[in-house]
């Protein structure tokens, strides 16, 4: 198994989304993954214009992280989206080391999924993936995912199509639903936080020792942030 | 005539060739080159280990089923996308509830190119004729065995599952690779068929002719001035001839084919 399941970490075949309920600016920084060094500076902006969401208008913006030099870079620095869009970050680039999108305000960082965020992956290799939240919240879960047949033309074809189908496990709370999946590889997996305390999608062998227990010294309830 | 005549015949012949090849010792060569479709940067050691003489008059020792064992390291350098098909994981959209819809991108996985490090051996037989070299050279006659011509290597019945076992190798060390799951075991074959045992046989023929083309065994060794009694004290010294010439040959003495030397001496 050598995939790499961790919303922690971005990685080209990973998406991180936010929805921005609220009018306001949101500033946020970009940086290599599990360093710290993304925390002095936020000077990229997202601009949420006035007025209520509006119930299944929600637009989507893709905002793509390249890498100039030894700095994460989205091509689209400054951003102006309604209130209820949604903004989702992606880095395509083979050489673009995981990475996490860092907001000022609590509630929005790719570290903490906290509520109307999510984590897309898809998964390169077969194996089971058992995951938790490295914060220690009780969210946990399987993907169990298979090599498709592509011995012949159809079974490729088969295996293009189901590429397309999606699959979603929603997070409420620390309860995940469905709690466990089945795919291929190839196939994406959006795990969508509805409310939560800031939670993280990691599979457990990344935890090690440090698995963790509901209640435990890992947990750390997360105040209210909206 | 000459005054002194050594011979042996081919059961002897046979017994010194054993000695002979066990003095030759391991050869060694590296460099880089093309495996099939791959670069391939090698080492590779060959050790003679046996082979059967035929004394033919009047001056062809041949050595039949000289056998080279060989032991090869290399390192192969693969791009994979010259054997896997592109890979595009298309946009997916998915409707969450309370949200709507949500697309990702699509996503291009590119193949990387990879070195991978392999082992491997077996041995090839050969029968080479022996063309017989007389020279002085530092005051020491020498006598050699000259592998003549490049031989015509017969390799050995596991250079097939050679092939195989590259393929496998290769399968298991890019195992790691996202995306290659689903094509490991077409990977295995498609680089054995892309390599082929002509392929290896090929690649490995011209790289360890040399050890037995090359090759010059020593048949017999002795400086111009033979002792031929010790000193037996101060007013004794030792007795030398001289030899003079040296001949080899390969003479039919019935009922046997025989390696003559023979010596002609002076005081």
């Amino acid at each position: 198994m050598t995939d790499h399941l961790d919303s922690r970490a971005l990685r080209g075949t990973d998406t991180y989304g936010q929805r921005f309920m609220r009018p306001g600016t949101y500033r946020y920084a970009l940086g290599p993954a599990g360093t710290g060094r993304y925390t002095q500076d936020h000077p990229y902006v997202i601009t949420v214009g006035e007025g209520e969401p509006k119930r299944g208008e929600m637009r989507q913006t893709l905002v793509v992280v390249h890498r100039e030099g030894r700095t994460l870079v989205p091509d689209q620095p400054k951003l102006s989206i309604n209130a209820g869009d949604m903004v989702m970050w992606h880095a395509p680039g083979a050489g673009t080391r995981p990475f996490v999108v860092v907001g000022e305000k609590e509630f929005f960082t790719s570290e903490r999924l906290v509520n109307e965020s999510g984590y897309t992956h898809a998964f390169t290799s077969e194996g089971v993936y058992e995951w938790a939240d490295a914060h220690g919240s009780g969210a946990r879960g399987v993907v169990r995912v298979t090599n498709p047949d592509v011995s012949s033309v159809k079974g490729q074809r088969a295996w293009a199509r189901s590429q397309r189908q999606g699959t979603v496990v929603m997070v409420n709370d620390g309860q995940a639903e469905p709690a466990e999946v089945d795919v291929v590889v190839g196939q994406t997996v959006f795990f969508a936080v509805v409310a939560g305390p800031g939670i993280t999608i990691t599979d457990q062998s990344l935890l090690g020792h440090d698995r963790p227990e509901k209640g435990g010294a890992f947990y750390r309830k997360a105040a209210p942030v909206r | 005539m000459s005054e002194i005549i050594a011979a042996i015949d081919e059961g002897a012949a046979n017994d010194f060739l054993d000695i002979v090849v066990a003095g030759v010792g391991p050869q060694s060569t590296s460099g880089s080159s093309s495996l099939g479709p791959f670069g391939a940067s090698y080492s590779v050691t060959g050790t003679l280990t046996n082979g059967t003489v035929d004394l033919i008059p009047p001056d062809t020792i041949r050595v039949a089923d000289l056998r080279l064992d060989w032991t090869a390291t290399l390192t192969l350098s693969i791009d994979l996308g010259d054997f896997l098909p592109e890979i595009h994981i298309p946009q997916v959209c998915v409707t969450i509830p309370c949200v709507g819809k949500v697309c990702t991108p699509a996503i291009d996985i590119t193949w990387p190119t990879l070195s991978v490090p392999l082992s491997f051996g077996d041995f090839v037989k050969a029968t080479v004729d022996l063309g017989i070299v007389v020279g002085l050279a530092g005051g020491v006659w020498k006598v050699e065995g000259v592998v003549q011509g490049v031989p015509s290597l017969s390799f050995g019945p596991g250079t097939a599952a050679i092939v195989t076992a590259i393929g496998l190798a290769v399968a298991a060390a890019v195992a790691w690779v996202p995306f290659i799951g689903p094509f490991l075991a077409g990977l295995a074959i498609a680089v054995a068929a892309a390599i082929g045992v002509a392929g290896l046989t090929g690649w490995l023929g011209p790289i360890i002719s040399p050890f037995i083309s090359g090759t010059r065994f020593p048949v017999y060794d002795q400086p111009e001035w033979f002792e031929v009694l010790p000193s037996a004290g101060a007013a004794d010294p030792a007795v030398f001839v001289h030899l003079d010439a040296i001949g080899a040959g390969v003479q039919h003495n019935a009922p046997e084919d025989e390696l003559v030397l023979t010596a002609d001496i002076s005081a």
